[in-house]
């Protein structure tokens, strides 16, 4: 009996680390042969209880259909470079890249809409990100298959790490 | 500011996960026979799974819902229940499945991904039910019984959530046969207890019933019409309900019960009916609704006096005093309703503490006369 139960046991050990390291290996898949794009952002209602360790990012997204659930966003890149959402389906689309999404209260959710950061300087990160959300502030995003991997929150072209370095 | 390197993070993120796991290993080799250590193990495990997803979410900016981060979490907590034989990892489990069918839904009728709560229920039904049939009784027992019977009504309520949407009568007649059941399954399964706080179905059912039978004895609650979908899409609906309803009825049948029992048992089943009755022929007009919240009344009325009854038999006044309660709040929210001046009400408060001070005085003179 505790012959199977220690076999139980390594199984769940595989599963339980094999989880998380999917999702790195996943994420540096992606980051290393996905298409980059870049998300201009939109400012974000600044009251949150729980925030904190991270910036609330939101990307303006069109969605073709209002029913509520997973949807698959089209990715077009308009004249500035920068990519936009301007159509959905409940199919995935072929030969044209696309993002995983949920409609949800009628608003269509992207996979990124925290970007974390060092717990000090998320407070001043997020100051920054409102005054220049619109402005000059985007994300740049690797994707593949429908899998996203936020690159980094910029403004002004700087990663905003950098950034809060350089302007202290 | 200095950045911790990325892999120093990654170390991070994954030290309590790979020090739970090596302590799992060690407890299941050398400490299985304790309960504290498996139990401690397990709950440590359990955590440390959520917080290492949740960091390697965070070092790398990975995308994810709440819901699906909750369900992958829950799953990997699964196998440590049965693995180390620990209790303490079911409440994270429920937590996570409940939470996860919480979030699935959606707005819409036709959407049963909160189904699937049905299939992750049945992976953890083995465990409650094996230690609530060996040690109902113990803490281990209970701690599942009162797991049981308090999630069952957030899990009846996310299977069947689409209904609220449409009109919240219908989940109420989910709910009244998860009240009958839960009621029954206690007089099936925890007769033998020597007190009340040792049997949550009886504590949970009776509260849940009396609860909803108050909600229906007021006569402008039976003003509803909530057919307004076809029939055929609330079938999937009935599942439940139906589900629920045969299994009572088995229970039913194979034991024995005083007429309280009986009342309680069928009370919440009648107002099932009463409410999908209503619904189909769109009673909602004219002295129907008045009807029902008389009958109703008069439920609640005969669930006071049998308690009160059953008090008196018994000897047991604090039995006897919650039956008068129930009367006492049954006639005070009728107070509410029903157009009656300032004199009748005071007499019939003076009436009410008659009635209190005089079944306590008997009480206890019987139990004087008896010891």
């Amino acid at each position: 009996m505790k012959k199977y139960l220690f076999v139980a046991l390594a199984l769940m050990i595989i599963a339980q680390i094999g989880v998380p390291v999917s999702m790195m290996v996943s994420r540096f898949d992606t980051l290393k042969t996905g298409t980059e794009y870049k998300f201009k952002v939109e400012p974000v209602d600044p009251y949150d209880a729980f925030r904190g360790r991270y910036v609330a990012i939101r990307v303006d997204a069109k969605s073709s259909i209002k029913e509520e659930g997973i949807q698959y966003a089209e990715i077009t890149v308009n004249e500035n470079g920068f990519a936009t959402i301007e159509k959905t389906s409940k199919e995935k689309p072929q030969n044209v890249d696309y993002i995983k999404a949920k409609m949800k209260y009628s608003h269509l959710q992207l996979p990124f809409e925290r970007y974390y950061m060092e717990e000090k300087l998320a407070p001043r990160a997020e100051t920054v990100y409102r005054e220049r959300a619109r402005k000059d502030a985007y994300i740049k995003v690797k994707v593949k298959n429908g899998n996203t991997v936020i690159e980094g929150l910029y403004i002004d072209n700087i990663k905003i790490e950098d950034y809060l370095k350089e302007n202290k | 500011m200095v950045y911790l390197p990325i892999w120093f993070r990654v170390a991070i993120a994954f030290f309590p996960l790979v020090t739970a796991q090596v302590l799992s290993i060690f407890v299941l080799a050398k400490k299985n026979d304790s309960l504290p250590w498996r139990e401690g193990t397990a709950i440590f495990l359990s955590l440390s799974i959520f917080s290492s997803i949740a960091l390697v979410g965070q070092i790398f900016h990975l995308p994810g819902d709440f819901a699906s981060y909750v369900l992958i979490c829950g799953l990997l907590t699964l196998p440590i229940i049965y693995i180390l034989n620990a209790t303490g990892p079911v409440i994270i489990y429920v937590w996570t499945i409940l939470n996860w069918a919480g979030l699935q839904n959606n707005s819409y009728i036709y959407d049963f991904e909160a189904f699937w709560l049905v299939g992750l229920i049945a992976l953890i039904a083995p465990f409650i039910y094996l230690k609530i049939k060996i040690d109902k009784f113990g803490v281990r027992g209970q701690i599942l019984s009162w797991v049981t019977a308090t999630a069952g009504f957030l899990a009846v309520l996310f299977i069947n959530m689409p209904l609220i949407r449409n009109d919240g009568h219908f989940i109420a007649t989910t709910f009244c046969f998860y009240l009958s059941l839960i009621y029954i399954f206690d007089i099936f399964s925890y007769k033998t207890a020597l007190s009340y706080a040792v049997r949550p179905f009886k504590i949970t059912g009776t509260i849940g019933i009396l609860v909803i039978l108050y909600i229906y004895s007021y006569s402008g609650i039976w003003d509803f019409d909530f057919m307004d979908q076809l029939f055929v899409n609330y079938i999937p609906y009935m599942i439940l309900p139906v589900s629920m309803l045969a299994l009572s009825a088995y229970m039913f049948i194979k034991t024995t019960k005083e007429k309280l029992d009986i009342v309680m048992f069928i009370s919440p089943i009648l107002l099932a009916f009463a409410i999908i009755i209503f619904s189909i022929f769109s009673l909602d007009i004219g002295f129907y609704p008045s009807i029902a919240s008389i009958i109703i009344n008069l439920i609640i009325l005969s669930i006071g006096l049998l308690i009160i009854l059953k008090g008196i038999k018994d000897i047991e006044i604090g039995y006897t005093n919650f039956g008068m309660l129930l009367l006492c709040l049954l006639i005070v929210l009728r107070f509410f309703d029903w157009e009656m001046d300032f004199l009748a009400r005071g007499i019939a408060f003076v009436l009410l503490g008659i009635g209190f001070l005089s079944v306590n005085l008997y009480m206890v003179k019987r139990r004087k006369a008896v010891a």
